[in-house]
């Protein structure tokens, strides 16, 4: 097992380093010159050349790359021009805001999707397993951010309920915070919760035709003890699979979410830096994103293989 | 129509299980798919019958039946199973489930699929012991390593914690014949238990099975499509074509006076020692009908090498002919017949019959 974590970890290695060569060729591909921007239209030359020299800008691109990689390892990701602060600072006060909204997200929607699922999955062609495929479907079509606008109407300005935007207000105790994250949350979570529902659904409806379900009715043995002890646990792999690549792509779900919430995360610092060309903060937001997405590939790929016996050996 | 019930039947043990006109259905109510149609037969105390016929003739549809396992998109649309007298239709899921593994219990076609992967032996064996029996874990342990003994694993205790993929496939095999037997069944339902193994272990597995049935005084239900397993294990046989017994009786007067030309097809199938190993077997040309395309008439008229206008018509009805007692045979032409003449068998036409 150790080996094979080694070994895994060693893999992730080049990965990053593609992923610090895409961001960099980002910066070389925007067009536009970056003291501009810095220094706005109206500077004069000398002031251009200091800076270009202080960026490293006069570099050849190959050095422009290796000066790049050398701040990162010191943990400079430049400076953001939006916010006019270090990129880490801006990243690291924003990165805890995201992972908690991820979290609750995936948590929610494992817990709702495998209880749906099984639900669904007990009277396969019943009543309410037809209404969970339309809902499915109806998730799964629907883009977040339509979703995040249409609970917004009804639940915010509508029955004003809830919270539409931000993560606290006023003295800012727990329930406010979960009061805000409730919204977001459900919308992040809803095609996660989709696709795990229909996994979770299939797979059982698999297991619950085998011939080790029938043999366990045969003996007597009654439908709850059936489903949880018989079907569930030989469901689960197919189920825990699905719920690690969702996990990946609640990463890039945020960027919509946040936005959609204000949701002060990585995604809504990533949309600012966007739409005001902060080239270093879109830089600093893709390298994190990209690299929490390797570690999660990688956390899943170590458990998927103490779960399964078999991997170890491959 | 009960089938195998004559005045013989005061020689036979009283039933334990009996089937009446089962019919077996999927499909909606509108135009439904019978894959099992007016099956009768009754087991007697310790009993053994065999049913027997080839892939598809629904023998794994009637037992599934029997024991209310049919998946939820078939039903039973007629007829009914009666265990000790009782109408199993009238009762509730809570005593259905109480009579399974007690009453009856199954061993399946294939173990591996049969156990479940991801429990380990000696779980998946006690399971009902503990959960419904309220046996201590301790005595249970006990009870499970009692019953690998008897159905002939070595080291049982040691086995206890395998999980079914690291045993042999015959080892598997007594495995699921022992959690069948656990329960202390009246009936023991093992469909086609030996089609997955090999030759020389099939004879083993054959040989556990009926000196289990004679050791613990249960009645058996044996599904095999081999009329050679029936030979040595069955007092009984019911031969299954399409969903219908087409033929019925002692398993004596089956193999002494087989009376419908499938039944003797089947005989014909089986390689006999005796004889010289270059004489072919003769399988039966054709296949079984689907059931959604069941042909009018007798459903065997397509493969049969002694067809008459009538067959194609005409569902025959199992009756007793002029058969021992208690030997039902369906069949408009009946070429073997006591008083039939030899032109009926289709001798002068082909001579490799009868
Ligand atoms: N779930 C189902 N839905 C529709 N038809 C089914 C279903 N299960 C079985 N059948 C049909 O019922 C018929 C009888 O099947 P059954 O499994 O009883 O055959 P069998 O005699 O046990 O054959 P084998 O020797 O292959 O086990 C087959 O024609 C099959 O196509
Ligand atoms: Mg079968």
């Amino acid at each position: 097992m150790l080996s094979f974590i080694a070994r895994r970890a060693l893999q992730t290695i080049p990965v990053i380093f593609g992923v610090t060569l895409a961001t960099f060729l980002l910066s070389q591909i925007i067009p536009g010159d970056p003291t501009d921007i810095l220094l706005g239209p109206g500077a004069s030359e000398e002031a251009r050349a200091q800076l270009r020299q202080a960026l490293g800008l006069d570099r050849s691109a190959v050095g422009q790359y290796l000066l790049y990689l050398q701040n990162l390892v010191q943990g400079d990701f430049g400076q953001s021009l939006t916010f006019s602060k270090p990129v880490s600072e801006v990243l690291a006060s924003r990165m805890m805001n995201t992972a908690l909204l991820a979290f609750a997200a995936i948590v929610l929607a494992s817990v709702l999707g495998v209880a749906a699922g099984t639900f669904a999955a007990l009277k396969p062609g019943s009543l309410r397993d037809r209404a969970l495929t339309v809902v499915v479907l109806f998730l799964n079509s629907m883009p977040s951010f339509w979703l995040g606008l249409l609970l917004i109407l009804a639940f915010g300005l509508q029955l004003r309920l809830l919270p539409v935007s931000g993560m606290t207000s006023g003295d800012g105790g727990l329930v406010n915070l979960l009061a805000h994250m409730l919204l977001p949350t459900l919308t992040l979570a809803a095609w996660s919760l989709a696709a795990i529902a229909r996994m979770t659904r299939s797979s059982l409806l698999d297991v619950i035709g085998s011939d080790y379900v029938r043999t366990a009715r045969s003996r007597g043995i009654g439908e709850w003890r059936i489903v949880f002890f018989h079907a569930l646990p030989n469901a689960m792999p197919a189920v825990i699979t699905v719920i690690g690549m969702q996990m990946g792509f609640l990463l890039s779900g945020a960027v919509m979410t946040e936005t959609v919430f204000s949701w002060p995360g990585i995604g809504l610092a990533m949309y600012q830096a966007i739409s005001t060309r902060d080239i270093p903060l879109i830089q600093g937001g893709i390298l994190l994103l990209a690299v929490a997405f390797v570690l999660i590939n990688f956390t899943i790929d170590i458990l998927y293989a103490y779960f399964n016996p078999k991997i170890k050996l491959a | 129509m009960n089938a195998i019930s004559t005045p013989m039947d005061a020689l036979r043990p009283a039933p334990v299980l009996e089937v009446s006109d089962l019919r077996v259905s999927y499909g909606s109510a509108s135009r439904p798919i019978h894959v099992v149609n007016d099956v009768s037969f009754a087991v007697g105390r310790g009993e053994a019958l065999g049913i027997v016929g080839e892939s598809g003739c629904g023998k794994s549809q009637t037992m599934l039946a029997v024991l209310g396992l049919l998946p939820s998109s078939g039903r039973i649309s007629a007829g009914k199973v009666t265990f000790e007298g009782q109408d199993l239709a009238r009762l509730s899921a809570r005593q259905l489930r109480g009579l399974r593994g007690k009453g009856m219990a199954l061993i399946s076609q294939d173990a591996l699929s049969a156990l479940n992967p991801s429990m380990t032996i000696g779980t998946q064996m006690a399971e009902p012991m503990i959960h419904y029996d309220g046996m201590s874990r301790a005595a249970a342990r006990e009870r499970c390593i009692e019953l690998l003994d008897l159905v002939g694993i070595p080291g049982a205790a040691a086995r206890l914690g395998a999980y079914p993929h690291e045993l042999s496939g015959g080892m598997r095999q007594r495995v699921l014949i022992a959690t069948a037997i656990s329960g202390n069944p009246k009936v023991l339902i093992a469909d086609e238990p030996t089609t997955a193994l090999d030759v020389t272990i099939q004879a083993q597995i054959l040989r556990l099975i009926d000196r289990l049935r004679r050791d613990l005084g249960m009645a058996l239900v044996i599904i095999t499509h081999d009329l050679g397993v029936v030979a040595g294990v069955a007092d009984q046989v019911a031969v299954m074509y399409a969903g219908r017994v087409v033929e019925a009786g002692s398993t004596d007067a089956i193999f002494s006076e087989p009376r419908h030309p499938y039944t003797r097809a089947l005989l014909e199938a089986i390689p006999k020692l005796d004889e010289p190993a270059d004489k072919r077997l003769t399988p039966i040309a054709g296949l079984p009908p689907d059931p959604r395309r069941a042909p009018a008439g007798c459903a065997f008229h397509p493969r049969c090498r002694l067809v008459q206008p009538l067959c194609r018509e005409q569902l025959p009805a199992l009756e007793a002919k002029d058969a021992g007692a208690g030997h039902l045979i369906r069949c408009s032409v009946d070429p073997w017949a006591r008083t039939a003449t030899p032109e009926a068998r289709g001798v002068s036409a082909s001579g490799a019959l009868s």
